[in-house]
C-alpha cells in the first residue's frame, strides 16, 4: 500500500478540468496553445493567481493567465512555445496572491488534448541512429514516448497503419514498458498517483484476474514479474494486435 | 429462310488435353468486394475503348423481379446449357466435400440449377461511346494484337497485345460471371465501323462429364455451327444473318444497343450484393476523376426501376448521400473534397502548375532551397494560408527493349485540411484509381496524384499493379522484367512524391502523435475490455471478462500534522505475528520510487532529508513492536488486532508512505502470542 501526504492543502486540478491545445504557427513560427479551465468547483480566491509553465528536461518556459477571478490568456504572440519543444508538458499553478506564493492548487503533466489520445505518444527522431525505434524514458515523470527514424519514410504512417511493422513491434513496445516499470523502477502497482499507474491498468485490461507484481515488497521474485510481463504481452499480441493473423495476412498479401 | 437458332456449346475435350478447373474467379459463390470489382473492371474495360474524346456513358440497370424475364423466354438463352450444369451438380455432389468452400460451392450449384428453369432476372451493364469489341473474329492465336473480341471471349490471362490502357493481365472480364449465380453472361456489341450486332456468350464452369465425354470448364452461348467439336470455333450471332434472335435479344433484355457502337453485357440472375446502392459507391468512389472532367457519365437502374445519373453536375448530391465508410477516405465528407479537388485539377492547363520540376527523390527535393527549382517559402506560405497547390512534376523511364528514355509528366495536387484526422492520397492512372495506397496519413492534408492515360509513366506503372490494380509495387516481377535500371525507384518516387512535397512544406518533425497508437494504448484503458485470453500453457479459452475485486488492505495510512500514522485496517486488520515495512519519504514528482531513490541519494551524500536515528522524528508504538530498519524505514511486528505506530517530526513537504508484508522471521513467529 502506499500513500502521498499532501502537506499543504492545495488542490489537484483534475485533468477533466483543463483543456489545453496547440494551434500551428503560421509560416513555420512556433507552435501557439490555448487554455482554458473550469475552476468553479475548487473554490479558490478570486485573486489567486494563475501560471503555466511549459516544461520537457530542464527546459521550461512560463506564461501568466491572470487570476481565478479574471483568467486573462496573454495574446497569441505571447502563447507561442519560443523556448520549449511542442513536446512539452505543461503544469498550472494557482498561487496565493500575497508574499507567501503558497500553491493553493495544480495540475501536473498535461498533455495537450488530441482527438483520440494514447498513452504512447509517438516522435520522428533523427538522433537514433540506425534503429528504427526507441523507447524514450528521458521526460521529467518518466512516461515513455516511442522514437521513431525519421530517415525511414512515411515512419510514422508505417506504426499507425503497418500491420506488418505493428505485429512485429508493439508487443515489444509493451514489454519494454512494463519491464521499466515492474523491474527496473519497481513501482507499486497500486499507487494511484504513480506515472505508471495508466500502463498497469493497461496491463490489467489486456490480462485481467492476474495480480500485478510488487518487487517494492522484499521477497517478491523478478521471474515471477517476468513471467507476468510475458502473460500480459501474450495476451496483448493475441487479442489487441491480432499479431500471428495481421502478420500472415500482410506476408501472404506480399507473396501473392 | 428460318434462322439457325444460337446454342450454349462446350467442346469436346481430348484425351491428351490437362483436366483443370479454373482458379482466377469465384466459383458460384460471392465475394464481399463484388460491386467495387464489378464497376472497376467494367468501367475500365469501357474506358479502354473509348473513342477520341467522346464521353463514354455506362448503364447498370438492374431488371428486378418485376421485369423479370419469364422462364419461358429466358429458355431462349438457355439452350444447350442444362446438360453441363447438371453434369457439373452431379459430378461436384459425388466428390467428398473437403471443406466449407466445396460445401458452399456444392449448394450454390444446386441452387443454380433449379435458377434455369424458373424467371431470369438480369443485370444489364452497357457502354456507349466505345468501340465495341473490334477485331477478327476469326483469329485465335496464342495472342492476338489488338483483338480486343478475342481477349473478351477466347483468352484467360493473356492479355491482348498492344494494349496500354487500364487492365492488361487478361482477368478483369472475370467479374461478369463471377457477378451471375450461374458463372454465365451474354453480350450483345456493336463495333464501330460496322452496322451490325453480334451476339456471344460465355459460361464457365468446371471440368465435366456429360455421358462418357469430358468437356472442358468454358462453354460459349454462339452461333449453331454443324462443325465436329475438334474443328468448331465459337462465332458470335449476327445481326445481319439472325436479325429476328439478335433484335428479340435487344428487346427482351431492354438494351439501349439498337444506336451507338459499344458493348451491353447481360448478367443473368446477378448476386443480391449486387444493388444500385453498392454499385453508385463503387462509382463515386473509383471514378470520381474521369466524371468530373466529363469522360465519364454512369447510369445506375436499381430492381424498382429507379435511375440515378452521376455525371459532373450531380456527382456532389451523389457522394453526400453515400453510407459511411471504414475508410476514412471514402467518407462522404472526405470523398467530396477529393471530388472538388479534381473538379478544379481539370480547369488547370499544363503551364498553371508549378512546372518544369523533377520528381522529388531520395536524394533531390525540388522544395529544398538548395536546389532553387522553387520558391519554396512562397509555396508554403500559399499552402499554410489553404491555397490549393499543382505540381507538374517531370520523370524519365525506358523499356529494355528501348535505347532512350522517354519524357513523363504526372500531377500533384495538394491542399492543406485541419479538420482531417489523417491525411488522404488518391493516385489515378488514367481513368482507374489505384486504392490502396497511404503515404501522407500523418498529414492534415489531401493529395490527388494523375498519371494522364498518354503518359509514358502508364505503362510501367501498370506492370507495377498486380491484377486487382490496387497499388504500385516497385519491385514487382513485371517491372524489373520489362524495364530497364532504375524503373522501380521511379515507381516509388511516383507514389511518395506528395509525401515528399508535403514533408517540405509542413514542419512538424518534432511534433508528438498522441494520436498515432490510440487503438492500442489508449489514454482510457478501461476502453481495452476484451475477451479473457487464458494464459494456461496450450490452452486457450476465450469469455467473458471477470474483474475480481482488490483485496482489501489490512493496514491504513493516515495523515497527521507533522507525520503520519499506520494502523490495523477496520474489517481486515492483519494476523496478530505478521511482520510489515513501513517506508517513507519526502514526496517528488514522478514515480514513488523516484521518491525513496532521491532520498537514498541524500542519505549517500551525508544529506538525508531526515533519519529515524535523529532526535527530531518521534516514533510512538501501540499494539506492536518496531525496529529501524533504514533510516526511513521501520521494521513492524503485529502484537495485537489494534494497534497504531505514529511517526511526527517532518517539515511541511509532501510526503509519501509505502507499507509492504514482509518475511516473518522464526523467532518472531516464536514471540507471537
Amino acid at each position: 500500500m502506499i500513500r502521498h501526504f499532501n502537506r499543504t492543502g492545495r488542490a489537484r486540478i483534475l485533468r477533466e478540468h483543463v483543456d489545453l491545445r496547440l494551434q500551428p504557427g503560421r509560416d513555420g513560427e512556433p507552435r501557439i496553445f490555448n487554455l482554458s479551465l473550469s475552476l468553479g468547483e475548487y473554490n479558490f480566491d478570486l485573486d489567486a493567481r494563475i501560471r503555466v509553465e511549459a516544461a520537457v528536461s530542464n527546459v521550461s518556459q512560463r506564461w501568466n493567465f491572470g487570476t481565478v477571478g479574471q483568467f486573462a490568456p496573454p495574446p497569441d504572440h505571447e502563447r507561442r512555445m519560443t523556448e520549449v519543444p511542442p513536446t512539452a508538458r505543461f503544469r498550472i499553478f494557482v498561487v496565493k496572491n500575497d508574499a507567501s506564493g503558497l500553491l493553493l492548487g495544480a495540475a501536473d503533466g498535461i498533455a495537450p488534448t488530441q482527438d483520440a489520445s494514447s498513452l504512447l505518444p509517438i516522435q520522428e527522431s533523427d538522433e537514433i541512429g540506425d534503429e528504427i525505434w526507441r523507447l524514450d524514458f528521458s521526460s521529467s515523470a518518466g512516461e515513455p514516448l516511442l522514437l521513431l527514424n525519421s530517415n525511414v519514410d512515411n515512419i510514422s504512417g508505417i506504426a499507425r497503419s503497418d500491420a506488418t511493422f505493428r505485429s512485429l513491434v508493439m508487443p515489444d513496445v509493451l514489454r519494454s514498458i512494463l519491464l521499466r516499470a515492474v523491474i527496473v523502477d519497481r513501482e507499486d502497482p497500486d499507487d494511484d498517483q504513480s506515472p505508471w499507474n495508466l500502463w498497469f491498468e493497461t496491463a490489467r485490461a489486456v490480462l485481467p484476474n492476474h495480480d500485478v507484481p510488487n518487487l517494492s515488497i522484499d521477497g517478491a521474485s523478478s521471474h515471477d514479474a517476468a513471467d507476468w510481463i510475458d502473460d500480459v504481452v501474450r495476451a496483448f499480441a493475441e487479442t489487441r494486435v491480432k499479431a500471428v493473423a495481421n502478420y500472415q495476412g500482410e506476408v501472404g498479401k506480399g507473396a501473392a | 429462310m428460318a434462322e439457325w437458332m444460337p446454342e450454349w456449346r462446350f467442346a469436346r475435350m481430348t484425351d491428351a488435353q490437362i483436366n483443370e478447373n479454373p482458379v482466377q474467379g469465384e466459383f458460384f459463390t460471392s465475394e464481399s468486394d463484388l460491386p467495387e470489382r464489378l464497376v472497376r473492371e467494367a468501367i475500365q474495360n469501357s474506358m479502354d475503348a473509348r473513342i477520341d474524346d467522346q464521353t463514354v456513358r455506362i448503364r447498370f440497370a438492374f431488371s428486378g423481379d418485376a421485369e423479370a424475364l419469364s422462364a419461358e423466354r429466358a429458355a431462349r438463352y438457355l439452350d444447350g446449357l442444362y446438360p453441363h450444369f447438371n453434369a457439373v451438380a452431379e459430378g461436384h455432389s459425388s466428390q467428398p466435400a473437403t471443406g466449407h468452400r466445396t460445401l458452399e460451392e456444392e449448394e450454390a450449384i444446386g441452387d443454380a440449377v433449379q435458377l434455369l428453369y424458373g424467371e431470369m432476372p438480369y443485370l444489364v451493364v452497357e457502354d456507349f461511346g466505345t468501340t465495341g469489341l473490334t477485331g477478327d473474329l476469326k483469329q485465335n492465336s496464342d495472342r492476338e494484337e489488338r483483338n480486343n473480341f478475342w481477349g473478351f471471349f477466347r483468352s484467360v490471362g493473356i492479355a491482348v497485345k498492344g494494349s496500354d490502357a487500364g487492365g492488361s493481365w487478361g482477368l478483369g472480364k472475370w467479374v461478369f460471371p463471377d457477378a451471375s449465380r450461374v458463372n454465365s453472361f451474354i453480350s450483345v456489341t456493336h463495333r464501330q465501323g460496322e452496322d451490325r450486332h453480334l451476339v456471344m456468350g460465355m459460361s464457365v464452369l468446371k471440368t465435366h462429364m456429360v455421358g462418357q465425354n469430358k468437356y472442358p470448364p468454358y462453354g460459349h452461348f454462339a452461333d449453331a455451327s454443324e462443325l465436329d467439336d475438334f474443328e468448331w470455333l465459337q462465332m458470335p450471332v449476327d445481326s445481319t444473318e439472325t436479325p429476328n434472335f439478335v433484335n428479340t435479344a435487344i428487346d427482351d433484355f431492354k438494351l439501349r444497343r439498337r444506336d451507338g457502337t459499344g458493348l451491353s453485357t447481360i448478367i443473368p440472375w446477378p448476386w443480391d450484393e449486387l444493388d444500385a446502392a453498392g454499385i453508385a459507391r463503387a462509382v463515386l468512389t473509383q471514378y470520381f476523376v474521369p466524371i468530373v472532367r466529363g469522360d465519364l457519365v454512369v447510369e445506375i437502374t436499381d430492381r424498382d426501376g429507379e435511375m440515378r445519373v452521376i455525371d459532373d453536375d450531380s456527382i456532389d448530391d451523389h457522394v453526400r448521400s453515400i453510407a459511411p465508410s471504414v475508410r476514412d477516405d471514402e467518407s462522404p465528407a472526405s470523398l467530396l473534397s477529393a471530388v472538388h479537388l479534381a473538379r478544379w485539377s481539370a480547369t488547370l492547363e499544363h503551364d498553371a502548375h508549378e512546372e518544369g520540376v523533377w520528381v522529388p527523390s531520395r536524394s533531390y527535393n525540388p522544395l529544398d532551397e538548395e536546389h532553387g527549382a522553387l520558391n519554396v517559402e512562397q509555396i508554403r506560405q500559399r499552402f499554410n494560408q489553404g491555397e490549393r497547390l499543382a505540381f507538374a512534376l517531370y520523370t524519365e523511364v525506358r523499356r529494355k527493349a528501348e535505347s532512350e528514355d522517354a519524357g513523363a509528366w504526372f500531377y500533384v495536387y495538394l491542399e492543406r485540411d485541419d479538420a482531417l484526422a489523417q491525411g488522404h492520397d488518391y493516385f489515378v492512372r488514367g481513368h482507374l484509381r489505384i486504392p490502396k495506397m497511404d503515404h501522407i496519413q500523418r498529414f492534415q492534408a489531401r493529395a490527388l496524384v494523375l498519371v494522364e492515360p498518354d503518359s509514358a509513366l502508364g505503362p510501367l506503372l501498370q506492370d507495377a499493379e498486380g491484377p486487382a490494380h490496387a497499388r504500385w509495387a516497385d519491385r514487382a516481377r513485371r517491372v524489373t522484367e520489362n524495364w530497364a535500371a532504375g524503373a522501380s525507384a521511379r515507381v516509388e518516387e511516383v507514389r511518395r512524391a506528395p509525401l515528399r512535397l508535403l514533408e517540405r512544406l509542413v514542419q512538424r518533425p518534432q511534433e508528438l502523435q498522441y494520436d498515432a497508437l490510440a487503438d492500442l494504448f489508449p489514454a482510457d484503458p478501461k476502453s481495452l475490455a476484451t475477451p479473457t485470453p487464458s494464459v494456461q500453457h496450450g490452452d486457450r479459452v476465450r469469455g467473458t471478462m471477470i474483474t475480481l475485486p482488490r483485496k482489501p488492505d489490512p493496514l491504513r495510512i493516515s495523515q497527521l500534522d507533522g507525520g503520519f500514522r499506520v494502523s490495523a485496517a477496520k474489517g481486515s486488520p492483519p494476523p496478530i505475528g505478521s511482520v510489515w515495512r513501513a517506508k517513507f519519504a519526502y514526496d517528488i514528482r514522478g514515480s514513488s520510487q523516484r521518491a525513496f531513490r532521491q532520498y537514498e541519494r541524500g542519505l549517500a551524500d551525508g544529506a538525508a532529508d531526515f533519519s529515524l536515528n535523529d532526535a527530531a522524528l518521534s516514533v510512538e508504538v501501540n499494539g506492536c513492536r518496531t525496529e529501524i530498519a533504514a533510516d526511513n524505514e521501520l521494521r513492524l511486528i503485529v502484537e495485537k488486532p489494534v494497534f497504531n505506530v505514529t511517526v511526527l517530526g517532518f517539515d511541511d513537504r509532501d510526503i509519501v508512505v509505502q507499507t509492504i508484508p514482509a518475511p516473518v522471521d522464526d523467532e518472531e513467529g516464536d514471540d507471537a502470542p
